[in-house]
């Protein structure tokens, strides 16, 4: 027998090596993919699971920088009222030097 | 556990315009359209697994795990293009993954002296054909490569370029590997074929 027939004939006999089940396995196994399946996200929710923690973090840096520019202002602000009431205000008139605080 | 499939899904896969209008229904975001494909497909791809892996469970997990990656990114997929060889390749993939990862631990595990245990025997039917259990031994026992590509031929019927697409391979080298499975069989199997089938 050449080589080539000898192949043939194994190929044929060797088709019974496939693998079978019962309709059951296969009913359990296209429902367990089913699932799976549906249960993947849609592109609409997995970009939403991406900007969920971009956006969150840039809520929170805005807060930050919202309450950091209010304390800056307010300390500013404090410092300028403080500087206002510390400091002397001199008029000179005809060579006479007045100062309010006095 | 063997047996004889119907020799529809073993022909060259052809355009199905079912098939065609399913692959783009799950592309609009359809997925109850993915249960065509699954239905269509999923004896194949247990087999092929199967053979490869030689375990019902890890073939059966594999079948699945292909069909959910498949469904994930099927966005790549290209229109007009048969789903049945696609599907394949993937299922193989992870089947020589599975063998992979198999052949490190043994590696790492076992004495190398000791004979590999691959094929697993539990999933054999108690009763089965005695040319097919003769068979069955003497493709399990070449090496690795060769048995998956010895399966893939004489038990699936896949050509050469089919088996070369799914495993990466190339066709010379697929047709090496066949080369020398089929010195090897010839002489395993000699007394059941020399003479008896001329």
């Amino acid at each position: 027998m050449s080589e080539d027939k000898f192949f043939d004939r194994l190929r044929e006999d060797a088709s019974r090596l496939r693998y079978v089940a019962d309709d059951v396995l296969w009913t359990r196994l296209i429902a367990r993919i089913r699932e799976r399946v549906r249960s993947q996200p849609s592109v609409a929710v997995m970009l939403a699971r991406w900007f969920r923690p971009i956006t969150a973090s840039f809520v929170t840096l805005a807060i930050a920088a919202a309450l950091s520019v209010t304390w800056i202002e307010r300390h500013e602000s404090a410092n300028g009222v403080e500087a206002m009431t510390s400091n002397f205000v001199e008029i000179t008139v005809d060579g006479d030097t007045y100062n309010l605080a006095e | 556990m063997f047996g004889v499939q119907s020799e529809v899904d073993r022909t060259p896969a052809e355009i199905d315009p079912l098939e065609q209008r399913a692959i783009a229904a799950v592309k609009d975001g359809n997925a109850g359209s993915y249960d065509y494909l699954v239905s269509k497909y999923m004896k194949r791809v247990v087999s092929i697994a199967w053979g490869i892996v030689r375990n019902a469970h890890d073939a059966e997990d594999l079948a699945q795990e292909a069909f959910v990656k498949a469904f994930q990114t099927i966005g790549r997929f290209k229109p007009g293009e048969p789903f049945g060889p696609w599907i394949y390749r993937i299922v193989t993939n992870l089947a020589l993954d599975v063998v992979k990862h198999r052949q490190r631990f043994r590696h790492e595990e076992i004495n190398e002296s000791l004979p590999a245990t691959r094929g697993d025997r539990a999933d054999l039917p108690a009763v089965v054909n005695e040319l097919a259990r003769r068979i069955d031994d003497a493709i399990e026992s070449l090496p690795e490569m060769q048995r998956i590509v010895a399966r893939l031929y004489l038990v699936e019927h896949f050509e050469h370029s089919e088996i070369a697409a799914m495993t990466a391979l190339s066709e010379g080298t697929i047709r090496s590997h066949l080369s020398l499975a089929r010195a090897k069989l010839r002489e395993r199997l000699a007394d059941l074929y020399e003479g008896r089938h001329e």
